[in-house]
């Protein structure tokens, strides 16, 4: 019943400086979900953020989320309407873990929604949001940026293809 | 070997690649009521779900049904979510997972969801599995975990999803199954 194998490593970036923004570009179509997993964090107390595109980053007021989150002995909820580089996490110079969840990515019917989730010990801050990408083109492009800072030397991130039988 | 998904929250490097296998996928043409996999091996220690999902009609949620046990309050849930504006937990004593994106909702929006369900061929242990799910309209949304809890010891060998107090899945919905091994 099994159809084999699946969860394929596609690319890795290690920063070997301090960086504004880690792109992959030209991401094959061929899997079913995109996984990407950031390991590191930024050079000061800032923001995790992301814009996708197909060819090239849509930076359009054409994304949406929202949060969920708890830091300290509190949980709260938010979100971004028509945003044009839209919030992932919290992040610092402390190390921060974040799983992005790239759904049929690759589809050409339907908006792209991504699940995200990640923390970050410096800001005492744990999170889990949804966004939208209010296109039908697939995505073939990622960017992680910040709103501001720079991303930590030494921060990793992997990003995994996972195709469906 | 670290659990892979939305357990894997600290994982650095490559990983085993060999350990994560599609299993099988129903992509939904036309509207349906059920999305079934059926004679699921155990040679797997971890199921994974990974779905995008809609309603054709009202507003409902996803129920997930093991081995066929219709019975309601066979399953717990617990859950924590969010709307944009406030936050939520409850329980209950019923098997729904998510909430799903419906036909009087933005077009082109689709709830996504990934579900582990964890130990599921262990005869000793109910069945735990939990779910992080979201869908955002632009202003609205929702965004959460659930965990639930299927009061039985047996393997799971067959899932099925529904649609509880809306319709039927929307055309462009998909489940896909896959199998996590352990060492």
């Amino acid at each position: 019943m099994a159809a084999g194998p699946t969860y394929t490593p596609i690319a890795t970036q290690t920063l070997g400086s301090a960086a504004a923004s880690v792109t992959f570009s030209s991401i094959s179509g061929s899997y079913t979900d995109l996984v990407l997993i950031i390991n590191g964090g930024t050079t000061t107390n800032n923001q995790f953020r992301l814009n996708v595109g197909n060819g090239s980053i849509d930076t359009g007021a054409n994304y949406g989320n929202v949060q969920i989150y708890g830091y300290s002995s509190t949980v709260a909820s938010g979100g971004e309407t028509n945003s044009t580089n839209p919030y992932l996490g919290v992040a610092s110079t402390t190390n921060s873990t974040r799983i992005i969840q790239f759904m049929n990515y690759a589809n050409t019917t339907t908006y792209k929604t991504l699940l995200n989730k990640g923390g970050d010990l410096g800001q005492s801050q744990y999170d889990a949001s949804v966004i939208v990408w209010r296109s039908t083109s697939a995505i073939n492009t990622i960017q992680i940026n910040t709103n501001g800072g720079n991303i930590s030397s030494g921060t990793t991130l992997t990003l995994y293809g996972i195709a469906a039988a | 070997m670290p659990i892979l998904g939305i357990l894997a929250s600290a994982i650095t490097g490559n990983l085993v690649t060999t350990a994560y296998e599609s299993i099988a996928t129903v992509s939904v043409g036309s509207p349906q009521a059920t999305v079934s996999f059926t004679s699921i091996p155990a040679t797997f220690t971890h199921l994974q779900v990974r779905a995008i999902a809609r309603d054709a009609g009202g507003n409902g949620e996803i129920k997930i049904e093991f081995n066929s046990n219709t019975t309601t309050t066979d399953y717990r849930k617990h859950v924590l979510y969010g709307d944009g504006s406030s936050a939520y937990s409850g329980s209950a004593n019923n098997n729904t997972c998510s909430p799903i994106a419906y036909s009087g909702q933005t077009a082109n929006a689709f709830e996504a969801i990934v579900i582990d369900i964890l130990d599921y061929a262990n005869t000793s242990k109910n069945t735990t599995i939990r779910t992080l799910f979201g869908k955002d309209l632009n202003g609205s949304g929702d965004v959460g975990l659930h965990s639930n809890l299927w009061v039985n010891t047996a393997a799971v060998s067959q899932i099925d999803f529904k649609v509880v107090g809306g319709s039927n899945f929307a055309q462009y919905t998909q489940f896909a199954l896959y199998g996590i091994k352990g060492a």
